[in-house]
């Protein structure tokens, strides 16, 4: 029995040692400035299992920031969602906006860069189909064909443009601390707005000094610290 | 007279090397919670030699400690360094009662030199006389390494040190979450303590309900004695059997500070619960185990669905109690489909704060049914009977399902009951991003380029179609430039050559345009040209030409400028003849 406990408790510091290893070695790659959804997001399941909600969410974020069809870390952030303390101050969403999210998400940028590379061909196709289309003949259907092909190009590539801008320029960010007042202005003495926890995930909508204008997911918006959120992009 | 002044001047450090000592106290008037600082400062121009003077007896007080402080400054005065340098003892005492007291001169060694203080008169009045002096310093919570300002016993060496825990007797029923707290009462300098071991004894379960990381000391009195207190554990113990049971002890090390540190084992007192049975009479039948001060509410998303639409039922119980001890109550739906309740707690070691049951129902058929009452008892401790909520009776509507509710389930995949685990990988490249790859526009660019040049053919064939005249032209430039360039060069110079070079250029494009062998003679060449349905004029025309060129060729008589220039133009007729559509007859 002794030697069983023995063992077991061998195996569980171990498994501690190498998780802890793992981690440095995810937070390692990070350092070095490798960009990938699949780090990002076991960064991010890691933070949840040591208690870093926050982080946790964070990085959930940033994988899917850089690849938005990624499943896991999809689901973990609404698993973390629906047990942080601010849960009720995210909206439901109705059925069709949520199917257009997923389909919004489904298409990640390297998705859309690929669907619009293919539209690019079936409009050109069509195009050169409706020049060299014998003009004795009607054109009804070439010009259809290219009409329709044409659109959901465009259609794509401001799907596209949109993508690739918030990608670039995503303003999520989440809160690191255990608690923070959201203040009217930017300033430690103004009037409190809300008091938010840890992991709420937010907009940030202009940046002040040491201060920050965030909006919450229920629309509220007001002050909060810089240095007590962390952003999906930028410092 | 001058050699004097200068003896004077020089002395004058010799005779400034003055050593002063001086006696004094925080107050004279003193009550009882007061403490008397006693000090003594010495303050020489040279370095002093002094040992450590004796705490004086003073009749009434009992000393407690003393500290020392040393300070030197050095300043440049006419031209000379002059040097200031102060040691001061400060001595600790408690007033042991009301009176008149007396801090005896004493004789202050210093060097070879003896100074005597002056006597200082004290009084000390009880702390309900209202004779307290005007700086008397608070008793200040917890404690500083400098700041002897604790609640001192009388003789600090055999103070005290224990650890306490409340209550020490409680009564509970089985199952009601009961609190211990354990305290750490000092009236010595514990800087801080080491919890070392937890005895257990059987009969209840427990969980850390806080353990503070520091000691935060707050001054109480206890047993008549003042003490520092601080918080050292509060357990959460959830009884399981019913009797008399004891609370766990605590024991470790407290590191107290007695000029130098010194370690000292301490261990808790014995707390005792008497745990009483539930009881046994108008038990109600939703009862599960819940023991505890509990407020019931209940909600339901909607009450108005389409079929094959999910609607939620949430039960909250907030309150303190035993929230991991009691199964969820079950709700009676026969007419949808009801998932195993998910549970959300906020929760403080389990015992204080709020647990969410969320039902999830699905109605299997149209019309409209009602939600039954759902009941959930739990027993009261504090009014020492069950209590139960019963949720009201709902009438829920269900419609038809629609297009939209048909697919509403296939976006409740993104929602886990768990967190997914860690994917495994054993490398992670750098994620790659189609609109920075080469490729990618590589291929867009061909795409592109595609389209034009579709769209020149098109343009083309619109000419050949619509300009005959026009698209002849076009194509003889071309086969101009492509065959005869060479000829049209020799044209500009006016050169002989232009023959030789016109009737080369001229039999390749029709080799080439009309597929007949470069390997045949010139006149092989027109007369497989005669096969390919030309028009008659063309063939005469070509003919001509070729015939001028072969003469010209071998002719010793040369044709002027000209004739060269007629004979491009010409060159030019033909060629434009070939590239119209519908040459053929």
């Amino acid at each position: 029995m002794k030697k069983l406990l023995g063992l077991s408790l061998m195996l569980l510091t171990l498994c501690g040692i190498l998780q802890a290893s793992e981690f440095d070695r995810l937070r390692m790659m990070e350092e070095r400035g490798v960009q990938n959804a699949d780090l990002y997001y076991n960064l991010g399941v890691t933070y949840w299992q040591i208690g870093q909600s926050g982080m946790a969410n964070l990085y959930f974020l940033k994988a899917l920031n850089l690849d938005s069809a990624h499943k896991l870390a999809k689901e973990n952030l609404n698993y973390a969602i629906s047990l942080s303390a601010d849960r009720e101050l995210y909206p439901p969403k109705p059925f069709l906006l949520r199917l257009f999210y997923e389909i919004y998400d489904f298409m990640n940028l390297n998705r859309i860069a690929s669907l619009s590379l293919l539209l690019l061909l079936l409009t050109a196709a069509t195009f050169s189909w409706l020049l060299h289309y014998d003009p004795s003949k009607e054109r009804e259907l070439p010009t259809l064909v290219f009409g329709i092909s044409l659109f959901l190009l465009l259609s794509s590539v401001v799907f596209l443009s949109i993508k690739a801008y918030r990608r670039a320029h995503n303003p999520k960010a989440v809160l690191l601390q255990s608690e923070a007042n959201l203040r009217s202005e930017a300033d430690p003495e103004a009037q409190r707005v809300a008091v938010i926890h840890e992991a709420i995930i937010m907009d940030v909508l202009r940046d002040e000094g040491e201060w920050s204008l965030v909006r919450l997911p229920d629309g509220s918006s007001g002050w909060l610290k810089s240095d007590a959120i962390g952003r999906v992009i930028g410092p | 007279m001058k050699k004097l002044l200068c003896l004077l001047l020089a002395l004058i450090p010799i005779v400034g090397f003055a050593t002063t000592v001086t006696a004094s106290v925080n107050r004279n008037t003193l009550d009882m919670a007061d403490r008397l600082e006693y000090s003594l400062q010495i303050k020489s121009e040279s370095r002093i030699d002094i040992s450590e003077p004796a705490p004086p007896q003073i009749e009434n007080f009992s000393f407690v400690n003393m500290r020392s402080k040393t300070s030197s400054s050095t300043v440049i005065r006419n031209f000379k360094s002059q040097s200031e340098h102060i040691i001061t003892y400060i001595y600790y005492y408690i007033p042991q009662g009301p009176g008149s007291s007396k801090i005896p001169a004493q004789d202050i060694r210093v060097g070879t030199k003896v100074y005597t203080t002056h006597e200082i008169e004290l009084i000390v009045v009880d702390s309900g006389s209202g004779a307290r002096g005007q700086n008397a310093p608070g008793i200040s919570p917890g404690f500083d390494f400098d700041d002897p300002d604790l609640a001192w016993s009388a003789n600090r060496l055999a103070g005290e040190t224990v650890i306490l825990a409340y209550p020490p007797r409680q009564q509970v029923y089985r199952g009601q979450p009961a609190i211990i707290s354990y305290y750490l009462y000092t009236d010595q300098m514990v800087r801080s303590f080491n919890l070392e071991d937890e005895q257990d004894f059987p009969g209840y379960g427990k969980s850390i309900y806080d353990q503070p990381n520091t000691l935060n000391y707050e001054t109480v009195t206890y047993q008549g004695k003042r003490f520092q207190r601080a918080l050292v554990k509060r357990l959460m113990l959830l009884p399981n059997a019913t009797g008399e049971m004891q609370a766990p002890i605590l024991s470790g090390r407290a590191r107290i500070y007695e000029f130098g540190y010194l370690n000292q084992r301490v261990r808790s007192e014995a707390a005792w619960l008497e745990v009483l049975p539930l009881p046994q009479v108008n038990v109600p039948p939703s009862f599960t185990g819940a023991v505890g001060t509990f407020e019931v509410s209940d909600d339901l998303s909607a009450d108005k669905v389409s079929l094959g639409e999910a609607i939620t039922y949430s039960l909250r119980i907030s309150g303190t109690g035993n929230f991991n001890q009691f199964t969820h109550p079950d709700m009676p739906v026969t007419q949808a489909q009801m998932t195993a309740p998910m549970a959300i707690d906020r929760l403080n070691a389990g015992v204080e704060g709020s647990r969410t049951l969320h039902y999830t129902i699905i109605p299997s058929e149209r019309g409209s049914f009602i939600l039954p009452s759902l009941s959930f008892s739990w027993f009261d401790p504090s009014t020492g009977r069950y209590q139960t909520f019963h949720s009201q009776e709902r009438e829920i509507e269900v419609k038809s399902a629609n297009v939209i509710s048909y697919f509403s389930g296939l976006l409740e995949t993104g929602n886990p009951q768990s967190l997914r685990p860690m994917l495994s990988r054993n490398s992670y490249p750098q994620q790659s991003n189609f609109l920075r790859s080469f490729w990618y526009w590589l291929a867009v660019a061909l795409i592109f380029a595609s389209t034009g040049f579709s769209a020149y053919l098109a343009w083309l064939k619109h000419k050949a179609r619509n300009n005959p005249e026009d698209y002849a032209r076009i194509m003889a430039d071309k086969a101009l430039k492509k065959y005869l360039s060479e000829a049209s060069e020799a044209v500009k110079s006016l050169s002989e050559d232009f023959y030789s070079l016109a009737e080369n250029g001229l039999l390749k494009y029709l080799s080439d345009k009309y597929g007949i062998s470069s390997r045949l003679s010139v006149a092989e060449k027109l007369d497989k040209l005669e096969d390919k349905n030309l028009a008659k004029t063309t063939l005469e025309e070509t003919r001509a030409f070729i015939g001028i060129c072969e003469e010209q060729r071998f002719s010793p008589q040369k044709r002027g400028a000209d004739k060269i220039l007629e004979d491009y133009q010409r060159l030019r007729r033909i060629v434009n003849l070939y590239s119209k559509k519908g040459v053929k007859r």
